[in-house]
């Protein structure tokens, strides 16, 4: 276990950068994911983190030691790769020693160490099997069991549950959050699944074109995002413009007191779940579509004009109803344009 | 419907193929109604079971089949582990080790003649370096005793025919599990020997067996590189086919029949080697 | 030391060839020259001399082939979409036997039915020379199609189907396209068998059935190595060029080979 740190990291292929001046700090026993859309960079870093590739430029240290030039074999940091690569030659037992037995450990060790994981893992009664007899999530297990026998300064999750159904992927999500808390491992997790970023994450990487374009706690990411580009990522967003004139924020939906005293070119944004419907609201709409979806309803209101996006549990509304809105400005994320 | 989409391939396979070992087997047991003989014995194959001869042609068969598709299989799996550290800049020379496997078996008997033979190039090299004198002092490679000149024609055709089939799997296995097992922690000749050669095991086993069975069982480089004695199983079966007197017959088919059963036996081999490809789904 | 091993290779590959181009237009290269001393271009003169008809069996052995190629692919095709798509009784028997021509040798087997042949009254006929030669070519017929068919689903048919092309329009415009690839490479496979094939069409010929490679054996039999060079080179240049038709229409032809083999 150990911390990490990446500092001025690039990469390219050909002419094209896929990481630029990556800087990233990992403490001891943190579950960083590294979230972004297919082509933002995030398996390349992990890749260049694991030895599979390097970087073209920069310094990877694990605690003080510089890593750059450690072959693969001794880096001790253990990717799970999406397809997760169970040796099909090998028994599950054979497949979480293999490391073990690689190092020359001894064998009653290595006997002790996977019986431990075998259990640890949920694998009791399947370690004489072949990894084509096994199920999906059977095989997840096996796989992050045979990284952590070695006992990795540093596990890598590259898209871990990305083949999984959505009912297996919860499981092991819970699972291995559990897991990486107990055993205190320093994990780096690859991922495009916002939702399974902000369950798993101490903190999330967002990577976007080989950028990090904000980087902290799920909680901070989602409601305090740094640019529109990141409030965007996670989901629909409002939008409201205006400028600010001694404390009143004026905009085309209405005039509302705010903490700001003056400024020009300034954007509030509210999550949809942040716009509140109540009779004691601020602003007048009218619902123009609704989409049902389950545990809640999405409504699109006008608003003098402009369409904002809604969602709540009031079920009970229709096109055509007249509502009132109350938005909280004083909690409310601002960027400037 | 299937058996229908089956049929003309099984008519063929089973009135010419299958007739044609059955038909052999009827001959090897004494009948063969057109020269008369009609009473089923096993007096043919006492007298081949008996007949020294017979027994140096198996040995020779076997021992030039082996050694050759055993050399032609290390070879080739380390061509093709060569080619796999050096393809990606080198196209040229990716192509060019796949001509032997163009080359006929006829021809290439021809090139092993014209460089190994006592008045072959090789011996007008060493002469010309003076290693020896005359073209009598190089050692006979071809038609001789111990087949080499049979291996080396067989060793040239199968190496890059391994190469071929190993390739693929090779370079697939290269490019995940190796990766894996390097990431855990083996080094290179812990990823060759664990990982890489077992994975590949399988197939590159099937590619002995159809390397093995084929020389075991041809008839052109044993009939043109081989010793007249010991003679190669098939060229045996052949002269005694061939004989004028039709009651030799038999005793040919006697030959075939061993030929057919030791290839029975590699194809019974194959069909398991071939699960073994089927599970592992690299 | 790469390097050096890499040379190494090529020459051990290439070698025998050009010693071999270099024995076909020589008049006589005798002990000990390294290189030969005097140049002719006899042995080709003598092979495309009409008197000798050697080039007539050359065509006449490419067309042989041509059959037989056409011919195997024409019964593997349906066999192999049955393997592909139909689960039913005896199926991996049927695949085992059609395995067994790769595997058993053909020779024995063509003097077990050599017999039978000359009762029908088929032996020493074309007839006769193309059954025999098919049977080796079914293995990579049926397997390469298989491959084929077993990579590329019929999904695709059925979607043609679901928008309403006929059984004949999705033959024709689907499934032939899509599989041409696998009948090129499996149809250079089966012409270079058939062409190369001396025993069987021997045996089976009687004598009377002529082929290329039937010209070819006995000069290398005799140790005439001038004509025997001459007409190998011709040999392998006649397959070279098979071979560089079929690449030239499917691209790499060796690209994905090999699991045709195993």
């Amino acid at each position: 276990m150990a911390n990490i740190r990446l500092i001025d990291i690039s990469k390219s292929y050909g002419n094209k950068k896929i990481l630029k001046d990556i800087n990233l700090t990992i403490n001891e026993g943190e579950l960083i994911v590294l979230l972004g859309p297919s082509g933002s960079g995030k398996t390349t870093l992990l890749h260049g983190i694991a030895g599979i590739i390097s970087f073209d430029k920069g310094q990877v240290y694990f605690d003080e030691d510089l890593i750059n030039d450690i072959p693969i074999e001794k880096r001790n940091a253990v990717l799970v790769d999406q397809n997760l690569l169970l040796f099909p030659h090998m028994t599950v037992y054979s497949n979480i020693a293999f490391g073990l037995k690689m190092r020359k450990v001894d064998k009653r060790i290595i006997d002790k160490k996977v019986r431990e994981l075998i259990d640890l893992m949920d694998l009791k009664g399947h370690e004489n099997k072949y990894p084509n007899e096994l199920s999906g999530g059977q095989m997840q297990r096996v796989a992050i069991a045979r990284a952590l026998a070695i006992e990795p300064k540093v596990l890598l999750l590259d898209e871990p549950f990305s083949k999984l159904d959505i009912v297996l992927r919860k499981n092991l999500q819970e699972f291995v959050k559990k897991l990486q808390k107990k055993l205190n491992i320093t994990t780096i997790m690859v991922t495009h699944d916002k939702e399974e970023a902000l369950f798993m994450a101490d903190k999330i990487a967002l990577l976007i074109d080989g950028e990090i374009k904000q980087f902290d706690t799920p909680m901070n990411i989602y409601e305090k995002p740094v640019s529109m580009e990141v409030a965007e990522f996670f989901g629909p967003v409002n939008y409201f413009k205006g400028k600010v004139v001694n404390g009143i924020f004026i905009s085309n939906i209405g005039e509302f007191k705010v903490n700001i005293y003056n400024d020009s070119n300034i954007i509030f944004m509210f999550r949809p779940e942040q716009i509140i419907l109540t009779e004691k609201g601020n602003i007048k709409g009218i619902i123009i579509k609704k989409v049902y979806c389950g545990d809640k309803v999405n409504y699109l209101i006008d608003v003098n004009g402009q369409t904002i996006i809604c969602s709540t549990f009031q079920k009970n509304l229709d096109i055509g109803n007249n509502v009132s809105i109350y938005l909280n400005f004083n909690e409310a994320v601002y960027f400037y344009y | 419907m299937p058996y229908i989409l089956l049929l003309p391939v099984l008519l063929l396979i089973v009135f010419i193929f299958i007739a044609g070992i059955i038909f052999g087997a009827l001959q090897s047991l004494g009948y063969f109604p057109a020269i008369g003989l009609k009473t089923f014995t096993l007096k043919y194959y006492k007298y081949i079971f008996k007949d020294p001869n017979f027994f140096s042609s198996l040995k020779f068969s076997l021992y030039t089949s082996f050694v050759s598709s055993f050399l032609a299989v290390v070879v080739g799996v380390l061509l093709a582990y060569f080619l796999l550290a050096n393809s990606k800049k080198d196209l040229g020379f990716y192509n060019v080790y796949k001509i032997p496997i163009i080359v006929p078996h006829t021809v290439a008997a021809l090139l092993v003649f014209v460089l190994f033979s006592q008045s072959g190039w090789i011996a007008r090299i060493l002469y010309r370096l003076g290693f020896i004198h005359n073209m009598t002092e190089f050692y006979p490679l071809v038609f001789d005793s111990k087949g080499i000149g049979v291996i080396l024609a067989y060793i040239w055709k199968g190496a890059p025919f391994i190469t071929l089939i190993t390739y693929d799997i090779l370079k697939k296995i290269n490019d995940s599990y190796s990766k894996v097992a390097l990431n855990l922690g083996a080094n290179s000749f812990q990823v060759f020997w664990y990982v890489l050669l077992p994975l590949a095991l399988p197939t590159i086993l099937s590619g002995f067996i159809i390397i093995f069975a084929f020389s075991f069982g041809a008839f052109e480089i044993p009939y043109l590189l081989g010793p007249s004695n010991p003679k190669a199983l098939p060229v045996l079966a052949y002269i005694y086919y061939k004989s004028i007197d039709l009651f030799e017959r038999p005793y040919g088919m006697v030959i075939n029949m061993c030929i057919t059963f030791y290839s029975l036996i590699m194809v019974v081999l194959y069909v398991l080697v071939f699960q073994l490809i089927k599970k592992y789904k690299i | 030391m790469k390097g050096f091993l890499k040379n190494f290779i090529i020459l051990v590959l290439i070698l025998p060839l050009l010693i071999m181009f270099l024995w076909s237009i020589v008049n006589s290269w005798p002990w000990p020259y390294i290189l030969p001393q005097d140049i002719s271009f006899r042995a080709f003169l003598y092979i495309f001399e009409p008197s000798t008809k050697i080039f007539r069996i050359l065509i006449n052995s490419i067309l042989l082939s041509a059959i037989v190629t056409f011919f195997t692919l024409l019964i593997s095709l349906p066999a192999a979409k049955a393997l592909a798509f139909y689960d039913f009784k005896g199926k991996s028997l049927v695949k085992v036997l059609l395995l067994l021509p790769l595997i058993v040798p053909i020779l024995s087997v063509a003097m077990g039915i050599h017999l039978s042949f000359i009762r029908l009254g088929i032996a020493n006929t074309y007839l006769g020379v193309i059954l025999i030669h098919v049977i080796p070519g079914i293995p990579y017929g049926v397997k390469i199609l298989l491959n084929v068919f077993e990579l590329n689903g019929n999904k695709m048919e059925f979607q043609a189907r679901t928008l309403g092309a006929s059984k004949l329009q999705v033959l024709r415009y689907i499934t032939l396209p899509m599989i041409m690839p696998g009948l090129i490479v499996a149809g250079s496979i089966i012409y270079i068998s058939s062409f190369t094939q001396y025993f069987i069409t021997f045996l089976i010929g009687g004598g009377k059935i002529v082929t290329y490679s039937m010209v070819l054996f006995p000069f290398i039999e005799s140790g005439d190595r001038t004509m025997a060079s001459a007409l190998s080179v011709i040999f392998v240049i006649n397959i070279g060029i098979v071979l560089y038709i079929s690449e030239k229409l499917v691209g790499n032809i060796y690209k994905n080979s090999s699991k045709y083999f195993v």
